[in-house]
């Protein structure tokens, strides 16, 4: 290579004349990137870096690369490239080209240049550059995936990039917000920020942006509203970072983010919390292990601890006045069970006052079930178990003040009608409807009392063997005469395989007594009423039929409501009280059993009642 | 006076029904005395001992359920049969008190007219079979 000088368009520079050949040749061999050859018009190599040399050696290319036909260096060479040398060499124009090629089994990305070389006015020949260009293309690759991820990220996220420039003109929008506002990238690019601002905050927010604008600091989490192309306000929360180019400011750039969910969600919690910080309830929120994290204000009034008393402590400060099992079958319900747990409790009040409390705690599990939180809910009720007991203790009282002067009329009454003492007959029916008018006063009172004690919680429920039919057969007996009076004949259909079952006979009785005296009550002369028992499933199912004027549909619903007659009831039989009915389902309420009916007005009722085959549930003592 | 005439105590501190008590036992052959309050009839029982006490419970002064347990303290009070004649519903305590103060009966007045009391107290004189 020595031996020629070159001269080239595309190289250039001011060189001592002397030095330009030898120059170039230190120059390219130090290249040890650049892989350079240089062909003569008929694409003999008559040069090559060492680069080249180096390169060649690696394909294996036996002896001395320079004085070879380029074909026979890189065959096969294809008649494209073929045609570029001979482009290149008759019009003498710059070419490039991108290869794949292979060195060292290694896959590499080549940039390929060729350039003619001139001497004087002639293209003497090809200067072919071969540059590695694997690294840059890789890096290249990865910039484009990065800013493809990236816009992937910020379109996920629903995030909204934008930049501003100094002025604070939009020069970047991301496609989200377009997505978001409904307007164009193009008709957001040039605008200010401020321009989408909803006219309520636009005043404080321009004061905002042009502080910003001067002191060209970061900011963050600045809520703003914008309003969309349709007209709708959302809450953005604005963060940026001012932009420099080396000492000069040239704008603004960050995120802006959708808050306007966040900020509704905000608001509703805030509203709960301002229920649940206000509500007369007791309320507070536990950790796992009981901590307390929250507590309500009622909770400091009821307690009369301080909230600082109170935050970290265990409900214990207050509570711990049940025997040690009932909170032993708490924490089994709430922790173990994850139920809620709900019961009557003593608790202590800080003045060491005790007072009675409705609770219910309420495990808040995590996904996967674990037990997060405790609430916590108490309502003093200790007011309402003196009224309760106060209103008991009235019932019993007045119902004994009632009872007295009734007595007195009824003893009294009936030694009028039933002594010797002569009464003309008009005097003997005034007696009468004397007597009946106070039998159905003691019904109410003893109803009353009946219905009272059932309200209150405070009947005794204890059930006894008992053989179901032999009840029933007893308690139709006392509907003998009744029954006889009006020609109504009573039919019993005690299925045989009835067992003997726990029954409280004193309630069983009254049920049957209400069921059967309203099946007299209602029909009429000459019918027939059944009373039927079987076994049903796990159940003892005992009906009460009769032909008698039956129930109006529209009046279905109120059957069982306390002091409820339905209409035709009332015509037939104006001394009732409605509360039979009431009672009957209320005892089988408490008990465990069911009551239902069918009926059509005018032809039949039948009244069925259901009881557990393991009997009626006991309930505990009065007092 | 005969006797055999049962001697039967009233406690009771409404007039008109230990009136109309008093006059129905003394035509059934019967020799009723009347206490209007607790104290009066505690006394009244020890001293005069009747065969049978009809005892209302609340009373001034004592009441039924004090009455019955003092007499059981007396030696002569023990087996005196007691009939508790209230209007009060009877609530466990007196359920219990009933049952440990034997021979005693509980009757709630509304419930039972006048003529099966008295044949209530004959019953349990053993003068009428059941």
């Amino acid at each position: 290579m020595e031996k020629s000088r070159l001269e080239s368009s595309h190289l250039s520079g001011h060189l001592a004349p002397e030095m330009t050949g030898e120059f170039y040749r230190i120059a390219l061999d130090s290249i040890s990137t650049i892989i350079i050859f240089t062909l003569d018009r008929n694409l003999i190599v008559t040069y090559a870096n060492r680069a080249a040399v180096d390169f060649i050696k690696s394909l294996n290319f036996p002896g001395e690369v320079v004085g070879r036909h380029i074909a026979e260096v890189f065959p096969p060479l294809k008649p494209e490239t073929l045609e570029r040398y001979a482009k290149i060499l008759r019009l003498g124009e710059y070419d490039e080209e991108e290869i794949n090629y292979t060195l060292s089994n290694r896959k590499l990305v080549g940039e390929v240049k060729r350039f003619p070389l001139r001497l004087g006015g002639d293209i003497i020949g090809i200067l072919i550059s071969l540059n590695d260009i694997t690294e840059r293309r890789k890096a290249e690759d990865a910039l484009k995936e990065s800013l493809i991820r990236f816009d992937q990220v910020s379109h996920l996220a629903g995030e909204w990039l934008w930049e501003v420039d100094e002025n604070g003109a939009i020069v970047y929008s991301s496609p989200s917000i377009e997505k978001n506002l409904g307007f164009k990238t193009e008709e957001i690019i040039g605008k200010k920020i401020i321009d989408f601002f909803s006219a309520e905050t636009r005043d404080e927010s321009a004061k905002f942006s042009d502080g910003l604008f001067r002191r060209r600091e970061q900011f963050r989490g600045f809520i703003v509203e914008v309003v969309s192309r349709d007209g709708n306000n959302f809450s953005i929360e604005l963060s940026g970072e001012p932009i420099f180019k080396g000492d000069s400011f040239t704008g603004y750039r960050g995120v802006a983010l959708d808050v306007t969910d966040r900020l509704n969600y905000e608001a509703s919690l805030a509203k709960f919390k301002l229920a649940v910080d206000n509500a007369s309830d007791h309320i507070i929120i536990t950790d796992e292990n009981g901590v307390i994290i929250y507590a309500n204000k009622a909770a400091t009034e009821i307690t009369g601890y301080s909230l600082k008393e109170i935050i970290g402590s265990k409900p214990s400060i207050w509570g711990g006045q049940m025997p040690a099992e009932f909170y032993f079958n708490m924490w089994k319900v709430i922790k173990e069970e994850k139920k809620v747990f709900i019961g009557e409790v003593f608790n202590r009040r800080k003045n060491g006052t005790r007072y009675t409390a409705k609770l219910s705690i309420s495990p808040v599990l995590d996904s996967k079930g674990k037990v997060n939180f405790f609430v916590g809910i108490e309502r003093d009720i200790t007011k309402e178990k003196e009224v309760d007991r106060a209103k008991t203790e009235f019932v019993s009282l007045a119902s004994h003040q009632l009872r007295t002067p009734l007595s007195i009329i009824n003893w009294y009454v009936s030694e009028l009608l039933g002594g010797d003492e002569t009464l003309s007959p008009r005097a003997r029916v005034y007696a009468d409807e004397i007597r009946r008018g106070n039998s159905r006063m003691i019904d109410l009172v003893n109803s009353l009392l009946d219905v009272s004690r059932i309200d209150t919680g405070t009947f005794l429920v204890s059930p006894e063997p008992t053989m179901p039919c032999k009840l029933i057969e007893d308690v139709a007996a006392d509907f003998k005469k009744q029954s006889e009076d009006k020609s109504v004949s009573i039919s019993l259909d005690c299925g045989k395989d009835v067992p003997i079952i726990n029954l409280d006979v004193r309630l069983m009785r009254m049920i049957l007594q209400n069921l059967i005296s309203n099946a007299v009550k209602y029909t009429q002369r000459g019918d027939l009423i059944v009373v039927s028992a079987k076994i049903d499933g796990d159940y003892l199912l005992i009906a009460v039929k009769d032909t008698g004027i039956g129930i109006p549909a529209d009046e279905k619903s109120g059957v069982f409501n306390k002091f409820f007659r339905a209409g035709n009831a009332k015509k037939i039989d104006p001394d009732g009280n409605g509360l039979g009915l009431y009672l009957v389902k209320s005892i089988l309420n408490e008990t465990g059993g069911e009551i239902w009916f069918e009926s059509v007005e005018g032809v039949e009722t039948t009244f069925f009642i259901r009881i557990p085959g393991s009997g009626m549930v006991a309930k505990g003592k009065a007092e | 006076m005969e006797k055999n005439i049962k001697k039967i105590l009233i406690i009771e501190d409404e007039p008109a029904l230990a009136k109309i008590i008093s006059e129905k036992l003394s035509d059934s052959g019967f020799d009723p005395t009347v206490a209007a309050d607790g104290e009066e009839g505690l006394l009244k029982a020890l001293e005069g001992r009747p065969d049978l006490i009809i005892l209302d419970l609340i009373l001034p002064k004592k009441d039924g359920l004090v009455v019955m347990r003092e007499l059981r303290e007396d030696g002569w009070g023990k087996t005196v049969p007691i009939i508790i004649l209230t209007n009060l519903s009877a609530d466990n305590k007196i359920t219990t008190s009933v049952a440990r103060n034997n021979p005693s009966y509980y009757l709630t007045k509304t419930e039972w007219p006048l003529d099966d009391v008295v044949l209530k107290v004959k019953e349990i004189l053993g003068e009428e079979k059941k």
